[in-house]
């Protein structure tokens, strides 16, 4: 018996061999050429009226590209420079014939009102946080929220630091349509981009680090702390949040400190540093109703240093976010720092490698990525379950490979909480799962599992799993999911 | 632009462009004396390149050793910066086609001819007496004989930093390496001038694995014992008369190192060797001998820190202004500045909502913020900076003599607005104080010599204060030309209100009438 489980496992190798799925099959990324002799390293996307987008840069311009939906190697598309000279913008939005900007200091709105196709009028909105010429003073900012705010991630000074005069270093700001900059939340180290779900919750990515164990994507829920306190003495400013908190206690684990810090909110989704990658960015929400793929309303997550984009499953267990990462994408042209979809489901990339290299050795870069049509053999979704988890898939999997629970292998770590830099995984343990059911529809299974931990990343590899049709393996056969809270019995 | 250049070159003509031997009025002592010979049989000088101080009194004797007629004519700097051979100055020549003999070769009035020697009989020599320009800039010039001057050119480099180092040269090499190469074996990627005579490595294309290669000559001032030094990271050696004076090689941070030799007065040629493999990059280079003390021969002193990054020069397009919004020393960390492309510049502080700096020439380098992680602070590009008081410009005082308050790196009761721009890319800024709207636009306009800046301030509200004072400047203040002269610097004038000194701060009331007031200065560099 096991030597014909060995022959149909060597058989299936090789079969695959002649035509092994890659990710291009599904999801090809495309270069769009920039304007010649321009640096543009570009920091910020949005789609405009027309199939226009506008993209931001590093170096503080505004170009308009008119044609880029269709845009290949050989057919550029047109370029007009917008603006130029702004303070580094890490944020576009387009609303109302005006383009909002999160530049370093300051949100802005500009306008071209003379019609000359260059920017014209420009209006500082909101600025109530200080800067103070260092470079980690980056300001990322998101889109409109529903209510017309626009949430501001702030970088604290240097790698740990919160000068008196920079106030609100690694706090999150609002700044609301009639100008007040409203400070949200804080206990931010370094940001790297930040982005809504499909409910139009904020989430951030913050860098591994002072109080980062490891990278990894957080919620800004109104009023939460972050978990670095370095920026907590700006409470001294600002009673909008209340009384100066309790603070972490150094060398602990997240886990731990939660019960002490009520503010503490656990970040939803680990990246384990190095195995995701080392930089994650730009978070975007696939609203395009299915002409991305199957994917609706998950997270896109650009990263930096691994040139790639990652994919996120939520879902909301006992009142916090919490869910799965998964490999998505890799192999774009520099340091990928912002994606956004557009309405016909075109994903737009941009990125840079200055000052932190990347995979991706171009200087920067602006690519996209359309959905060719053909469904990748994908982990959909993972779920938290009692005793277990839940995965769902994109197409059926053979019911052969799912129920094997000795071929699902699975390992819990966590990160130490401390003031020093970044951690080594700790506290690893190896769950076990038990049993394996596969769902009546052939497109989900239910994983028991002995030996869940709370607060723990659950690293689960899935190497047998084979869809039912074609006898592919799964694309990306492995999932992060963090554990923070495990729910009841259903 | 053109029309500013256009004056400056008339002036110059008219009252310096004399051939005497004999010193004309003034320079009967001169700051620098610059010796220019041709090549026998080569067609070539046998200086390519110099630098001068702005505004240095010049004696430029030229020897013509050569057995046809030659001429130098210096022109002002061209468009593409180093690149330029005063393409115009020759065009110009072919133009006069028949009569160019009787005219020498020389189109006489030319706008961007500056200085010329008249045509130079073989074995003769002349001498031009000239004051250098105050603008910072590369100056070519050529021989404007029928088909000489592709190689008869040189360049003048006119720099704060001019130094006897004539000559100089690069050569770029790519690599990685534990120590200098052999230079000679490799091929260099791009070669050039550094006509400023400053030991430079930012014509570099990428921050990691390059070489460099410098070759020169220095001019000893008189004989005796000079002293080498060149700070580096990472390795450099310095080679005069083909000897190795200073070992500063291998893979390091920022070291220094110097060595001593015994020189003749006159010439001698100077190497540099330098590489870099990875991490941070730095070259300077300085020298001391008799009768003065360490000098450098790059834009930073072997540790002396950086006067600033270089190596992305921004520039506005032709008839605009452009704005760099960044960390410009002087002006905060929410700056934003404006280069016109008159020459003048600006940075406004939008921390404390005032006029910060403005300046000549060059604008900004964008290379300390567009390059690696852009750490810290910027200077200007340019020259004849001016700062102006830190701390608020607005403020209401109880009389016009009380003490101006003091204020904190950013003052709450200001609100920045935001900017208009023009046609031209010209801003006009926007900022609030208790009430009062202020509408403050800066406009460039033509001077004797320099740009000067015109700046109008429109300021309204609803409820107006009947005491609320501008603070223009601060320093010597002299009361001249129906204005103020500013520690002999800078000439201010202003209209809509009668401004006061008061104890070294100019200070302008403003007077509301109908909810409004309106102020206009003039900001004027002193000749």
């Amino acid at each position: 018996m096991k030597a014909l489980q060995t022959a149909t496992a060597l058989l299936i190798l090789s079969i695959n061999l002649t035509a092994q799925p890659k990710e291009a099959d599904y999801y090809p990324i495309m270069d769009i050429p920039l304007p010649e002799g321009e640096n543009i390293e570009v920091s910020g996307i949005d789609v405009l009226p027309d199939n226009r987008i506008a993209i931001s840069s590093r170096r503080g311009d505004i170009w308009i590209a008119d044609g880029a939906y269709s845009a290949t190697s050989d057919n550029p598309p047109t370029w007009s420079l917008f603006a130029r000279g702004l303070h580094e913008v890490l944020g576009i939005a387009w609303k109302d014939g005006w383009l909002y900007l999160t530049q370093r200091p300051e949100v802005s709105r500009i306008k071209d009102s003379d019609g000359d196709g260059r920017a014209d009028i420009f209006e500082t909105l909101g600025d109530g946080w200080g800067i103070n010429g260092d470079y980690h003073e980056y300001a990322f900012g998101t889109r409109h929220d529903k209510e017309g705010n626009i949430w501001v991630v702030l970088c604290l000074t240097g790698s740990g630091g919160a000068d008196d005069k920079s106030p609100f270093r690694g706090w999150c700001m609002r700044v609301t349509p009639d100008g007040q900059t409203v400070p949200t939340a804080y206990g931010i180290r370094s940001p790297g981009g930040i982005g809504f779900n499909h409910h139009g919750d904020v989430f951030y990515c913050d860098n591994q680090g002072l109080w980062n164990g490891s990278s990894s994507l957080k919620h800004l829920a109104k009023g939460s702390f972050q978990g670095n306190p370095t920026g907590n003495k700006y409470f001294a400013l600002t009673d909008v949040l209340g009384p100066k908190p309790p603070e972490p206690k150094s060398g602990s684990r997240i886990e731990t400190e939660r019960k002490t810090v009520p503010d503490l909110v656990p970040p939803p989704i680990v990246l384990p540093h190095g195995k995701m990658g080392n930089s994650p960015a730009g978070i975007e929400c696939d609203e395009t109703a299915g002409k991305f793929g199957p994917f609706t309303n998950q997270l896109f997550v650009s990263e930096q240093t691994h040139s790639k984009v990652h994919r996120v499953f939520l879902e909301k267990v006992n009142g916090y976010y919490q869910g799965a990462a998964f490999p998505f994408l890799k192999g774009f042209g520099s340091g990928n720092i912002v994606a956004r979809f557009s309405g016909n489901g075109t994903m737009f990339t941009g990125g840079t490698n200055r000052g932190w290299g990347s995979h991706g050795k171009k200087p920067f870069s602006l690519q996209r990525v359309n959905w060719t049509g053909k469904v990748p053999f994908e982990i959909h979704e993972m779920r938290s379950r009692h005793n277990g988890f839940e995965l769902t898939f994109t197409h059926p999997a053979d019911p052969k490979t799912l129920t094997d629970p000795t071929k699902y292998h699975m390992e819990a770590y966590t990160y130490i909480y401390q003031r020093g830099y970044g951690s080594p995984v700790v506290d690893k343990t190896s769950p076990k799962v038990t049993k394996a059911i596969a769902g009546t529809d052939g497109k989900s299974v239910r994983l028991v599992v002995e030996g869940l931990v709370k607060g723990h990343v659950h690293e689960l590899h899935t190497p047998v799993i084979r869809r039912k049709d074609t006898e592919d393996p799964i694309l990306h056969p492995v999932a992060y999911y963090t554990l923070n809270e495990i729910p009841a019995k259903d | 632009m053109n029309r500013r250049i256009i004056k400056l070159a008339t002036a110059l003509l008219a009252v310096f462009t004399l051939n005497a031997q004999k010193p004309p009025k003034g320079f009967e002592k001169v700051d620098q004396e610059v010796v220019i010979s041709t090549l026998r049989a080569q067609m070539k000088y046998d200086i390519r390149s110099f630098s001068v101080k702005p505004g240095a009194k010049v004696k430029l004797i030229f020897k013509n050793v050569d057995d046809l007629p030659h001429n130098l004519i210096i022109c002002t700097p061209g468009k593409s910066k180093g690149k330029d051979k005063g393409q115009e100055v020759i065009d110009a020549v072919m133009k006069l086609g028949d009569k160019g003999v009787e005219m020498d070769w020389e189109p006489k009035g030319h706008p961007r001819m500056l200085h010329s020697s008249g045509m130079v009989q073989p074995k003769k020599e002349s001498v031009i007496w000239f004051k250098a320009p105050k603008k910072e800039g590369d100056y070519p010039y050529i021989c404007t004989f029928p088909g000489h001057f592709q190689l008869m050119n040189g360049m003048m480099a006119v720099s704060k930093l001019a130094n006897p180092v004539t000559n100089l040269t690069y050569k770029l090499y790519h690599g990685s390496w534990n120590k200098c190469p052999d230079f000679s074996k490799l091929d260099p990627k791009k070669t050039g001038n550094l006509a400023n005579g400053l030991f430079d490595i930012s014509p570099r294309d990428k921050n990691d694995n390059f070489g460099f290669v410098f070759n020169g000559d220095i001019d000893c001032p008189k004989d005796g014992k000079y002293t080498f030094t060149t700070a580096s990271d990472d390795g450099s050696l310095l080679f005069i008369d083909g000897k190795k004076v200073v070992d500063n090689d291998g893979i390091h941070g920022v070291q220094s190192r110097s060595g001593t030799v015994n020189l003749k007065a006159g010439k001698h040629s100077i190497e540099v060797r330098f590489f870099e493999k990875s991490g941070g990059e730095e070259l300077a280079v300085a020298w001391s001998g008799p009768g003065f003390k360490t000098q450098a021969l790059s834009r930073s002193k072997p540790g002396g820190g950086s006067s600033g990054a270089t190596g992305i020069p921004i520039e506005p397009n032709e008839g605009e202004a452009t704005i760099y919004r960044n960390f410009i020393a002087g002006a905060g960390p929410r700056a934003i500045g404006v280069g016109y492309d008159e020459d003048v510049n600006l940075a406004f502080d939008a921390n404390n909502l005032r006029l910060a700096l403005i300046w000549q020439g060059d604008f900004m380098d964008g290379a300390r913020h567009w390059k690696g992680r852009g750490q810290g602070y910027q200077p200007p590009a340019g020259d004849s900076v001016i700062k102006f008081p830190e701390g608020i410009a607005f403020a209401t005082l109880k009389s016009e003599e009380e003490a101006w308050p003091k204020a904190e790196y950013r003052t709450k009761d200001l609100r920045f607005k935001g900017y208009r721009l023009d046609k031209r890319q010209h801003p006009t800024f926007n900022y609030e104080r208790e009430g009062v709207t202020i509408e403050d636009t800066p406009t460039p306009f033509p001077g004797e010599e320099l740009s000067q800046l015109k700046r109008t301030l429109k300021l309204s509200g609803k409820k107006t204060p009947n005491n609320l004072y501008f603070r223009v400047a601060t320093g010597d203040i002299a009361e001249k030309n129906g204005g103020f002269l500013i520690d002999e610097e800078l000439q201010i004038t202003v209209s809509g209100s009668e401004a006061l000194n008061i104890g070294g701060e100019l200070r302008v009331p403003v007077k509301f009438k109908n909810g409004t007031a309106q102020l206009e200065l003039t900001y004027a560099w002193a000749e």
